[in-house]
């Protein structure tokens, strides 16, 4: 049935519309026409309830919203995770694409040249702890991360953002370096055992970012474990001499260490603390 | 009171940021008047809670922020603009400021999104809502902090330099909202006296981490009675003169005898206790 | 102001504002419409809900053609048919209720403009006919959805329906 728009239901008509007494069949001339005429659409409105409408309106809103989150942010709320926890960890710069796509052209690269001369394996091997740590600093440095002079007045608390941003970087760092080295030749424990080290400094970049900035800390820690590597390898001439049992253990009680540190200090974390 | 500091102190490197401050401010716009490297920022981020100082003591709305507990209770009361809005580029304004939502404990979805809607609407940022940070101008990107700094209705807002980069109309909206809530503690750093005078019933004028005044803008003025005076042409022995807009030369300094005095402004009074360096000129003597 | 059309395009682009107006528009008539096939106040909101977000999520699937109106009570009355599937509720019968009065004059005449003979023809039909050709050419549904709407297994709907088609076919001769 097409509608005819010179024709419009008057005032009664449409109040009878809306109370229900009028007929089957005016109440089907209505409907057809205000599927064509807005006017008359205005008309009807101030019928329903207003706030009727805006409960309705705010369940829309709020379903939009709800859907319009990132997929990795519905998927780690699936996982359990917080919204709060969830949104801080995906905000930052440093846990968007560019910075691990930058991670995985380094660590192809540096697979690569390992393919073709062994000690380049050595290398890789031997820097791969420090990625974890870079990636630490990263997480939440300021100068990467902007937002953090607004977000350290806020009430979330300032050892939970770094220690959920700087884990999971870590753990993403580590498990990519990982992979990287499983392609060396030689069987699994021995181009994984850096991943002990790493743990290890890691945590020491946590626990000494309690005490100075997060790059100063990184710095740190990476120059302490290159003086560590020169140290271990100079009179076996083993690069790799770090690595052995001494170097494992070591790196057991640097981790040790530096969470004892991290929860005796972990306030300090909070740049409002007191020093 | 909701804030007290006292003999606060803080060094970086070997600057005195602040050097022995006693302050107590309660409900009302206080402005913070100072010239570049005075030491406001740092006492404003202080008081936002940011920093810690190196001695002495501060309570904000009765707590202490040196304590852990304390401080997050503060900061669920308390909005901070800092001098630089660091948003991440990428975000548009409303996913932004959403996001600062959440930090600030607003859990319920629906509540948290009519807050955002209202803080958005506060700042006149309704229309660019979904665009991109990286777009915004200055002023614009104020504005956003600004809204950040409104959720929840704080009972303390901080404010380091919000006026800046507003033209004419937004500053005259920005001052409707700062003084919309006479129960809040605002406190607000600026360069223009125009805004003192039209915002706060106290100024403090601090310079070289110091506080030289502390008091209403009223009378902040009246502390320079009798050293401005006008004249045809500049005079030495005058701090700072410069040619008003009648043509005339306004100075302020001594006052040679028989000078035309005038009746001071804040700007002349400020003038006075920083000195030139709060305006970058030359003293007129040579 | 801008058009439906263009309102609904700028939806399919992401503008949630343009979906506030074209809510603003629509949902009071579809709350009012839907209303009059189902009683459930309750079902009604979810189902006007449940619209605009499909109206969010489909807005590129618009062919262009016809009435937004249209469109929109299509996807109205689909969620009303789905949600009263999931959740028997009380379909109303407005027209049942309404089976004992008789059209007063001024009905009758207007009707008559509307619809000319047919719309009379309608009108006497019985309501279970009338029900099903109101369900089927007035609200645009298949016989199946017909029957979920109505509470009747689909072969009655086509029985009905075929009833209603002679009915009026003889009064129409």
């Amino acid at each position: 049935m097409i509608p005819r728009l010179d024709w419009h239901p008057d005032e009664g008509m449409l109040q009878s519309y809306v109370d229900g007494v009028v007929g089957p069949e005016l109440a089907a001339s209505v409907e057809t026409h205000v599927l064509a005429c807005a006017s008359c659409r205005g008309a009807l409105a101030p019928a329903v309830e207003p706030a009727r409408l805006q409960r309705i309106r705010i369940g829309v809103e709020d379903r939009l919203d709800a859907s319009s989150r990132p997929r990795p942010e519905r998927l780690l709320r699936r996982l359990g995770v917080a919204e709060v926890d969830a949104r801080v960890l995906l905000a930052a710069p440093v846990l968007r694409r560019a910075w691990w796509l930058a991670v995985v052209l380094a660590l192809g690269l540096a697979v690569l040249a390992a393919a073709q001369d062994a000690e380049r394996g050595a290398g890789l091997l031997l820097v791969a702890p420090m990625l974890p740590v870079l990636s630490t600093a990263a997480s939440y440095s300021p100068r990467l991360d902007p937002t953090l002079s607004l977000t350290a007045a806020t009430p979330y608390p300032a050892m939970r953002l770094l220690l959920l941003r700087s884990g999971s970087v870590a753990l993403a760092a580590t498990v990519l370096a990982g992979t990287a080295s499983l392609t060396l030749p030689g069987p699994a424990e021995e181009t994984l055992r850096w991943l002990l080290p790493a743990v290890g400094l890691t945590a020491a970049t946590l626990a000494l970012s309690t005490w100075v900035d997060a790059t100063t800390a990184a710095a740190a820690c990476c120059a302490g474990w290159l003086t560590a590597v020169w140290v271990a390898a100079h009179p076996l001439h083993d690069p790799l001499a770090i690595y052995q049992l001494p170097g494992q253990l070591a790196s057991a009680a640097l981790l040790v260490l530096a969470v004892a540190v991290l929860v005796r200090h972990r306030h300090r974390l909070d740049p409002g603390s007191p020093v | 009171m909701s804030v007290r500091v006292h003999d606060l102190h803080k060094t970086f490197r070997r600057t005195h940021a602040i050097d022995g401050i006693d302050l107590d401010l309660g409900p009302g716009v206080t402005g913070m008047l100072g010239p570049n490297g005075a030491g406001k920022t740092t006492l404003l981020r202080i008081l936002a809670t940011v920093l810690a100082p190196d001695a002495g003591s501060v309570r904000l709305m009765g707590g202490d922020p040196s304590r852990p507990s304390e401080r997050t209770d503060i900061r669920r009361r308390l909005g901070y603009l800092p001098q630089e809005v660091g948003a991440y580029p990428g975000f548009s304004v409303r996913e932004f400021i959403d996001y600062i939502a959440v930090l600030k404990e607003h859990t319920d979805r629906g509540a948290r999104r009519r807050e955002v809607d209202r803080v958005i609407h506060l700042v006149n940022l309704d229309d660019k809502a979904y665009t991109t940070i990286r777009t915004l101008s200055g002023g614009m990107r104020r504005r956003l902090g600004l809204a950040c700094a409104l959720l929840g209705d704080p009972r303390l807002l901080v404010l380091d330099e919000p006026a800046a980069g507003l033209d004419p109309q937004q500053r005259l909206r920005f001052r409707e909202l700062v003084t919309a809530d006479p129960s809040r503690t605002v406190v607000l750093s600026t360069h223009q006296t125009e805004d003192v005078v039209a915002l706060c019933h106290d100024v403090v004028v601090i310079d070289a981490g110091r506080l030289l005044f502390r008091g209403s803008p009223v009378g902040l003025a009246a502390s320079a009675s009798g050293r401005v005076w006008r004249s045809d042409a500049r005079e030495p022995g005058a701090t700072l003169a410069w040619v008003a807009g009648d043509g005339s030369t306004r100075q302020i300094g001594d006052p040679p005898a028989g000078a035309d005095l005038v009746e001071p402004t804040v700007e002349d009074a400020y003038l006075i206790l920083v000195g030139a360096t709060a305006l970058d000129l030359e003293p007129a003597r040579a | 102001m801008a058009t439906d059309a263009e309102l609904l395009r700028a939806v399919a682009t992401g503008d949630r504002d343009a979906l506030g107006t074209l809510y603003s528009a629509h949902a009071p008539w579809l709350l009012l419409r839907l209303s009059r096939r189902c009683s459930d106040a309750g079902l009604v909101d979810e189902v006007v809900q449940d619209t605009f977000v499909a109206v969010w999520r489909g807005a590129g699937r618009w062919d262009g053609r016809g009435e937004v109106a249209a469109w929109v009570w299509g996807i109205g009355i689909r969620r009303l048919v789905d949600a009263l599937r999931r959740r028997p509720a009380a379909t109303v019968a407005f027209d049942a209720a309404h089976s004992g009065t008789t059209t007063s004059a001024e009905e009758q005449l207007l009707i008559g403009v509307e619809y000319g003979d047919l719309g009379g023809a309608l009108t006497r039909l019985s309501p279970e006919l009338r029900m099903v050709m109101q369900a089927t050419v007035l609200d645009g549904l298949t016989t199946k959805e017909a029957g979920r709407l109505l509470g009747i297994p689909a072969g009655t709907v086509k029985t009905r329906m075929m009833r209603a088609k002679a009915a009026l076919r003889e009064e129409l001769v």
